[in-house]
């Protein structure tokens, strides 16, 4: 099953960015080589970006590549830093599962509300919204998992800008 | 509860997590949930503002630019980028150091990331400069400092952020960041031309035109992105996000064919690690979006403007104090989150002032130039490090005298707004 989600996270954050790569290039060559104006492709590669972020980010959890602090772990002896790595997982799995209520409410609004994008798919809103709970959620089991079964924390990774 | 109250605990809460070692995108997140419920409000905006805030297609670019360095960083790109640098530079006093930094310069322009650009040319360089003779440490700290090029040489994913959040045009923030992404980097090759001479004499060149001619054409695609990004952008072509996607476009085309990349063997797993990174990143922006609504809520940018109008503080005098504040930050946080953070709150400053907000991007950049550089939280220190096997101690101590010409750049452009800008006015725009 957690090989089954991993492969899936990482088919999802493959697919919508080479698909918001080719949505845009498509607008570029429609515009300046055929004269065509695809309006919705670049409103459409932005909900592909939001669902890659959400994607990504139970990726990163799951692979240690979200960024950190991690000063203070390092300065500890390894007993208490890995005390310390046990208590971070289980508030961030608590934390995550708060946020997934939170933005379920948010997308439970949204389409209680019937919004749509004021751009010219005129999407609805909840549609798009919609990946923050699930992804939240994932962070959550990982998280207290980790924390539960003391598994070794994630290895920091120096993936950054 | 009141609002300043609830404000200052969230606040309380927030230092702890973040030392504690809980994500930076959480910790924020978590103070803002406390200060909404702290203060009775309906913590679902904390959704509903993190869609909002991703909801812009400026953005895009950030995932875009990520994967074209990516695809050309692991490919033979850069083998082919030292090679012309090398028959054009590598005879002249500075030889293979001054190659490194040619090559840096021109990577810069084509990755929009620090760590991108350190990775790349160190990978390929730090061995060469070794065996040439060079000190470890100033083979190390050489491409860990010129590494920090790629975020003030555009593209740029930090200058994308901060045009983003200041709602400024990207492309200006682009040309003007071309004039002292050069001026820096013309400084850092003087510096190795007069100090970095110290390595074995270099044997003449004994290629014949030929030859010469085709390490040039093999060079031709990767030194032909950075004109086309720009060009493009600045020609009225396509926006910076459809920049970035023609950029994805080209390496892989380029990558796939002329530079046989590794990266392609596996192209899920390479496309999924940018986008990997790329979320990291924007997750960490959307939680500051929440965290610029609750400092607008409160007035924060209102009252720092009163303060300082109280104060007197002068134009630069305001300027050197916020240097001072961002390499503090800088040492101890990441370069995005310094940016977001401190964003929101400067930006009503500026205008009260009359600092143009392109200027200020060229500081606050430089200032990241800085942050990534300087331990214990420099990303380039880590990454060489990792590449190299040399300690992060030794790899600091090689970036110094790149630090010094750094923050000579940085007061340089802090006084003067010209140093800044002067490409953006060239180009008629300023």
């Amino acid at each position: 099953m957690a090989r089954l989600l991993a492969r899936v996270e990482t088919v999802m954050l493959a697919l919508t960015l080479a698909l918001a790569a080719g949505l845009t290039l498509l607008t570029i060559v429609g515009r300046n080589f055929l004269g065509i104006g695809f309006g919705g492709l670049e409103e459409l590669s932005v909900y592909l970006l939001i669902w890659m972020v959400f994607a990504g980010m139970a990726q990163a959890d799951r692979l240690g590549a979200h960024i950190a602090i991690d000063v203070v772990s390092h300065l500890l002896p390894p007993a208490p830093s890995r005390v310390l790595a046990r208590l971070i997982d289980a508030l961030l799995g608590a934390l995550a599962l708060v946020l997934a209520w939170v933005t379920f409410d948010a997308t439970r609004f949204s389409y209680m509300l019937e919004e749509t994008s004021v751009q010219s798919l005129e999407a609805p809103i909840w549609i798009v919204m919609a990946i923050m709970p699930p992804a939240f959620v994932v962070v959550a089991v990982r998280s207290l998992a980790r924390a539960a079964t003391a598994s070794a924390p994630p290895h920091r990774q120096t993936e950054g800008v | 509860m009141t609002q300043t109250l609830a404000l200052g605990l969230a606040g309380a809460a927030l230092v702890p997590l973040l030392l504690g070692g809980l994500p930076i995108a959480f910790s924020l997140l978590a103070a803002s949930l406390l200060y909404f419920v702290l203060n009775g409000a309906d913590p679902s905006i904390v959704g509903s503002n993190m869609f909002w805030f991703l909801n812009k297609s400026e953005l895009v670019a950030i995932p875009f630019f990520i994967l074209a360095a990516d695809l050309l960083g692991r490919s033979r790109a850069t083998d082919d980028l030292v090679n012309a640098a090398d028959l054009v530079f590598g005879r002249l006093a500075g030889g293979l150091a001054l190659v490194t930094m040619v090559a840096t310069i021109v990577f810069s322009a084509i990755a929009g990331s620090s760590v991108a650009t350190a990775i790349a040319i160190g990978r390929v360089m730090i061995p060469k400069l070794v065996e040439a003779g060079y000190p470890q440490r100033f083979a190390v700290g050489l491409v860990a400092a010129g590494g920090g090029l790629g975020i003030l040489v555009p593209p740029s994913v930090p200058l994308i952020i901060y045009a983003t959040v200041a709602e400024i045009s990207v492309g200006d923030v682009f040309v003007a960041a071309i004039g002292p992404g050069l001026m820096l980097g013309l400084l850092f090759c003087v510096f190795i031309m007069v100090f970095g001479g110290r390595a074995r004499r270099r044997p003449p060149r004994t290629e014949s035109d030929e030859a010469a001619g085709w390490i040039v054409l093999r060079a031709l695609p990767v030194l032909m992105l950075p004109v086309i990004i720009l060009g493009g952008i600045y020609g009225g072509w396509f926006t910076p996000t459809e920049a970035a996607a023609v950029a994805v476009g080209y390496s892989g085309l380029f990558a796939a064919t002329l530079y046989r990349n590794a990266a392609l063997s596996s192209p899920m797993e390479t496309v999924a690690s940018a986008g990997r990174i790329a979320a990291a990143v924007l997750l960490i922006m959307a939680a500051t979006g929440v965290v610029a609504y609750i400092v607008t809520e409160n007035r924060i940018p209102y009252h720092v403007s009163g303060w300082i109008d109280a104060s007197g503080l002068s134009p630069i005098g305001f300027l050197l104090a916020v240097n001072l504040l961002l390499i503090a930050l800088g040492l101890f946080l990441e370069i995005i989150s310094v940016i977001l953070i401190t964003l929101p709150i400067f930006l009503p400053v500026l205008a009260g002032l009359g600092i143009d907000p392109v200027h200020f991007a060229i500081i606050m950049v430089i200032n990241m130039e800085l942050a990534v550089i300087t331990p214990p939280i420099g990303m380039n220190l880590f990454v060489i490090s990792t590449i190299s096997g040399v300690p992060i101690a030794r790899v600091f101590r090689g970036t110094l005298p790149f630090i010094g010409l750094i923050a000579a750049m940085l007061l340089l452009c802090t006084y003067s707004e010209q140093a800044s800008l002067w490409s953006l006015r060239l180009l008629g725009n300023g």
